[in-house]
């Protein structure tokens, strides 16, 4: 994966500016980027794009300029291929521009395993 | 009669706190709750019912949010209310006499507790005083004239009154759970970091810090002080253990912080990122090494270590679990993005931190 910058963070969702999709990813439908395995939250970016799924993330391929919400799924009544932004959760949303992203989540590191593994909420 | 921006003044602009103040102040002090009248509550869901073109219902009002759970069960879940309620319906609507053998409730014993769910209605919830204060500073204000400026002066003057949190609406009753006691903030947030609660009910405190719900026990064992380092450690919820941190930090400080993990500030820098804002990172080790751990490069007796951020939303502070093997806050900062992004790209957030 050829990774040109750091574009953002919402909480634990890291956005990275990359310049090509990578060989391996594949195509799949929109989905949440992280949900809360407690309190029902989830980041899911909300617009035109094409989602595909790597081993350590999503890449996303925005065609439009599209919105990252933290929101509860009580909130999800709405298609996510439209660009609006949802009642926020925690996070305030993101205006995602036109352009290819990495989307993953922020590591910790297991002191205990000497292992990295991904941030719970 | 048509208003512009131009109509927007910056003597009416002033005049927003003054709104807003009216909405809140005395619900989150608890005065609100203190002076309620039941009457006004009856009068604000009759009204409603009006509006829909609805007969009076038979209204039933909890005063905390475990009575609004048992009531719900009891009416809905159950046949314990049903006669009660289809007499005190007619007595309300039908003319009927009042006959107070008809009102005797034996509550029956619910083993199926149900969750009360579609209990919104935009002018019965906790979000109505809000909205009707916008529309009432907007017809005042900029002086509009409106068919409806009648009912709205009526709700506007009575939604505080009521003091209604939420409601269930059903054609014969209504069940209304009334607003807390009292209620906590910071400036943006439900946040309270005494025992007292952020949300407070006669039978039940609600801990928030920074708007997140946070489980009791923190608090317990924190004021009878018996919270300890390994309850943090064991805890793997982040927003948990960000609570935790938030608790120590702001009835003790940074020195109360470090004291309860036993640690020393190695590293702290400032940022200025590109889009603007500010990032300050700090890095922790325990002072105590422990045979048990192991860094990223497999070397063992090692201390815990930690990456400090705070969220930029919320302010909440996390303390992210590290490996010790840092000197520099920017490198562990870098370690834990995700996995696949190169040491090399700078530690710079062009766009957002939310």
């Amino acid at each position: 994966m050829n990774v040109i910058e750091q574009v953002g963070f919402q909480g634990d969702v890291q956005v990275f500016k990359i310049s090509e999709i990578p060989n391996n990813a594949k195509k799949i439908d929109k989905t949440f980027i992280a949900e809360s395995s407690s309190s029902g939250s989830f980041h899911a970016l909300f617009g035109n794009y094409q989602q595909y799924t790597t081993a350590n993330g999503f890449i996303i391929d925005v065609k439009t300029k599209s919105i990252l919400n933290h929101s509860l799924k009580q909130h999800l009544n709405i298609s996510m291929n439209k660009a609006v932004v949802l009642p926020k959760k925690d996070h305030n949303h993101c205006v995602i521009p036109k352009g290819l992203y990495f989307f993953g989540i922020q590591m910790k590191f297991d002191s205990l395993k000497g292992l990295k593994e991904r941030v719970k909420d | 009669m048509k208003k512009t921006l131009k109509d927007f003044t910056e003597e009416i602009k002033n005049k927003i706190p003054i709104y807003q103040d009216r909405a809140v102040k005395d619900l989150y002090s608890g005065k609100e709750y203190k002076d309620w009248k039941r009457q006004d509550t009856v009068e604000y869901i009759e009204k409603i019912y009006e509006l829909a073109g609805e007969k009076k219902p038979v209204i039933v009002i909890a005063n905390s949010i475990e009575q609004y759970k048992e009531y719900y069960n009891q009416i809905f879940n159950s046949t314990a209310y049903d006669v009660k309620i289809e007499h005190l319906f007619d007595v309300k609507n039908n003319g009927v006499k009042l006959n107070k053998k008809l009102l005797k409730v034996t509550p029956q014993k619910i083993t199926n507790m149900i969750v009360p769910q579609y209990h919104y209605l935009f002018i019965a919830s906790e979000y109505s005083r809000v909205y009707l204060m916008w529309y009432k500073f907007i017809k005042d204000e900029f002086k509009l004239e409106t068919s409806k400026a009648e009912i709205l002066d009526w709700l506007y003057e009575k939604v505080n009154k009521a003091n209604i949190a939420k409601a269930f609406f059903c054609e014969k009753v209504c069940l209304v759970l009334r607003m807390p006691m009292k209620i906590n903030r910071n400036d943006d947030f439900i946040h309270c970091t005494t025992n007292e609660g952020a949300i407070v009910y006669p039978d039940k405190k609600y801990h928030f810090l920074n708007g997140r719900a946070m489980p009791d026990w923190i608090f317990d064992k924190y004021f009878s002080k018996t919270l300890t380092f390994n309850d943090f450690n064991n805890e793997k919820n982040e927003d948990i253990r960000g609570g935790i941190i938030t608790l120590i930090k702001e009835n003790e400080g940074n020195e109360g912080l470090l004291k309860f993990l036993n640690a020393d500030l190695i590293d702290q820098q400032t940022l200025k990122h590109d889009n603007g804002k500010e990032e300050t990172l700090k890095y922790y080790k325990t002072k105590e090494k422990y045979s048990f751990l192991v860094d990223s490069k497999g070397n063992t007796n090692v201390p815990y270590a930690w990456l400090e951020e705070s969220c930029a939303s919320t302010a909440q502070t996390y303390l992210i679990d590290s490996c010790p093997s840092f000197t520099n806050v920017i490198d562990a900062a870098k370690f834990h993005r995700p996995k696949g992004i190169p040491k090399i790209i700078d530690y710079n957030w062009k766009l957002f931190t939310t």
